[in-house]
């Protein structure tokens, strides 16, 4: 039987409705998942608490640079979050026996990739949150928050550019034999080289292009800027560009995940 | 329709630079409603075709199609249609509780999201979870998991349902309750292709065994005419006293064993087929004879099986 008019709106709510359920499902899991797991204790807790100790200005609770500290800081470990966290997530699933599940079901499986992404990505910048929160009150550092609207916008980028990478990590880690390995090996360059902590300014000329392909740096760039009242939009649209690239190339890989472990049968069900 | 078409089916895999063949010229059917098992020793191919049917793995050849619907071609369509029940230890978040595994698989596996809290209870209710549907999947025995998993593969009330091992490891007050659960979705209509090594659960559930050998169907009949294939239709162990029966030429029975020790014999007979042939000769042989106890064990799958793969041969 042929819809009606009044029949194709409610269908694409129904499924709007489907897709945001499939995305908030695998959130919740994937962040319940995080929390037992002992590395984001390390990465999200000990590592930013010891960096905020060290870098946060004393004796200036309310200047441009504490802010620039704090937000910097938290991005950058998110970043190490990021890697372990959501870089993993298919890798586990494999080992898991869950990523056959996923392959069966009826859902798209693309969806729950991003879904868990989004679930260890949120669950990282809450754990990311309360410790940037303990060490200001900590040490007396009030950071300023010139507009919390954009602000808030800002850390909405922050949060979408963080589950782009995540899902192309997570199949870049698979496609390759040594994931672990580059794992560790991409973890502290792109601490220095990503342009989350150290400007890239401050780096060689001829080293400051890996900043710029970094959707996170250009995140934080935004939320400093509209944390301190001067946010641009160049930083924005690049944030958003640069997400999109990243996700789009992720979903690509997760592709050609599935279709090598169709070819070669390495899905089990037992 | 048939729920399952598989036809020239065939699947290569390259070990250490060599070529194997894991199946090869597959074809068989299932119909709608219909409970088929698939047997074979070890590395038979059963796995790898239920893999491909379960849109898991690609076949290097041939087709397979569940209800009319390529599985290679269009595999999303495939999955509406089917379920999956996993086996063994792997397929869960160990650290989630039974009802959170439940509501996330039923939903990856079409589970509408408004009714899903529904479905979720109605499917541990199912499998006798409910009491412990909070406790961490870690804590589970082997037998609980598996229920766990029949409870994600029958919550879509899917049409057809690939069952891989599913008593294995399970005692046997638990794998004669999973028996009755798998019979309860063939009165409803479920079509149900089953692979097992449990012999139990093929006579209990199968209307048709397809065996295969070395990747090849090697038989593909009904479940009583599979039975046939013992090459007898039952033993009789006869015990007694005094003297023995005697050696005579018979065609429709065959002595398999004969022992006397201490005034107390026992011989061992298999009757090819029932017929008056054939109890006419147990009675002439055991003419005479003081017999003490009577045992007839029919042909059962196993003796089939054993005979179909040549257990036993040198």
């Amino acid at each position: 039987m042929r819809k009606g008019p009044r029949d194709a709106p409610s269908e694409y709510l129904d499924r709007l409705r489907t897709v945001l359920a499939v995305l908030y499902e695998s959130a919740r899991v994937q962040a319940v998942l995080t929390r037992g797991s002992p590395a984001v204790v390390v990465l999200a807790g000990v590592q930013p608490a010891a960096l905020l100790l060290l870098a946060l200005p004393h004796g200036a609770p309310r200047s441009d640079a504490s802010t620039r500290v704090l937000i910097s800081v938290l991005v950058t470990c998110l970043w190490g979050g990021l890697v372990w966290m959501a870089g993993g997530i298919i890798r586990r699933d494999i080992v898991q026996g869950t990523m056959s599940r996923s392959v069966v079901g009826v859902r798209d499986p693309r969806l729950v990739l991003i879904g868990k992404c989004a679930g260890a990505v949120t669950f990282t910048c809450c754990v990311l949150a309360v410790v940037g929160t303990a060490v200001s009150l900590l040490l007396g550092v009030r950071p300023r928050v010139a507009d919390p609207g954009l602000l808030l916008v800002g850390l909405v980028a922050v949060v979408c550019s963080a589950i782009s990478m995540g899902t192309l990590l997570s199949c870049v880690f698979v496609l390759t034999r040594h994931g672990v390995h580059m794992g560790n090996a991409l973890l502290y360059p792109v601490y220095i080289l990503g342009g989350t902590l150290i400007p890239g300014e401050l780096l060689p000329a001829w080293l400051r292009w890996v900043a710029l392909l970094v959707p996170l740096r250009w995140a934080k760039e935004y939320m400093v800027a509209a944390a301190l009242g001067s946010p641009t939009g160049a930083a924005l649209w690049a944030t958003a560009a640069l997400t999109a690239v990243h996700l789009l190339a992720g979903l690509m890989l997760f592709r050609k995940v599935v279709d090598r472990a169709r070819a070669r049968g390495t899905l089990e069900f037992t | 329709m048939k729920a399952v078409e598989v036809a020239g089916l065939g699947r290569d895999f390259v070990s250490s630079g060599h070529r194997v063949t894991a199946l090869d010229r597959v074809d068989f059917t299932v119909d709608e409603g219909e409970i088929v098992a698939l047997l074979g020793e070890n590395g038979a191919g059963k796995t790898t075709l239920t893999k491909i049917l379960a849109t898991l793995l690609l076949p290097s050849r041939g087709t397979a199609r569940v209800f009319g619907i390529d599985v290679t071609a269009r595999p999303e369509e495939v999955r509406r249609r089917q379920s999956v029940v996993f086996g063994g230890e792997r397929g869960f978040y160990n650290r989630l509780s039974a009802r959170e595994n439940l509501r996330f698989f039923a939903m990856l596996n079409g589970a509408s999201p408004r009714g899903l809290r529904k479905v979720v209870e109605r499917s541990l209710e199912s499998v006798g979870l409910s009491d412990a549907a909070d406790r961490a999947v870690q804590t589970y025995s082997r037998g609980m998991r598996q229920r766990l998993h029949l409870a994600i593969g029958f919550a879509t009330d899917p049409s057809l349902v690939l069952l891989d091992e599913p008593t294995i490891g399970l005692d046997p007050v638990e794998a004669a309750r999973l028996r009755a659960q798998i019979s309860a979705l063939r009165d409803r209509g479920v079509t149900i292709l089953l692979t097992s090594h449990q012999l139990l659960d093929v006579e209990e559930l199968a209307d048709r065994v397809v065996a295969l050998d070395k990747g090849r169907v090697a038989e593909d009949l009904r479940l009583a005419d599979f039975a046939r294939k013992a090459g007898f239709a039952a033993t009789i162990k006869v015990s007694g006293s005094g003297a023995p029966p005697g050696p005579g030429t018979y065609r429709a029975i065959s002595l398999r064993s004969r022992e006397h020790t201490e005034g107390v014999w026992t011989v061992e007979l298999a009757v090819e087929e029932w017929s008056t042939t054939s109890l006419g000769e147990i009675g002439a042989l055991l003419d005479g004879c003081a017999v003490t106890t009577f045992e007839v064990t029919p042909a059962r799958l196993e003796d089939s099986f054993q005979r179909l793969y040549g257990v036993g041969r040198p």
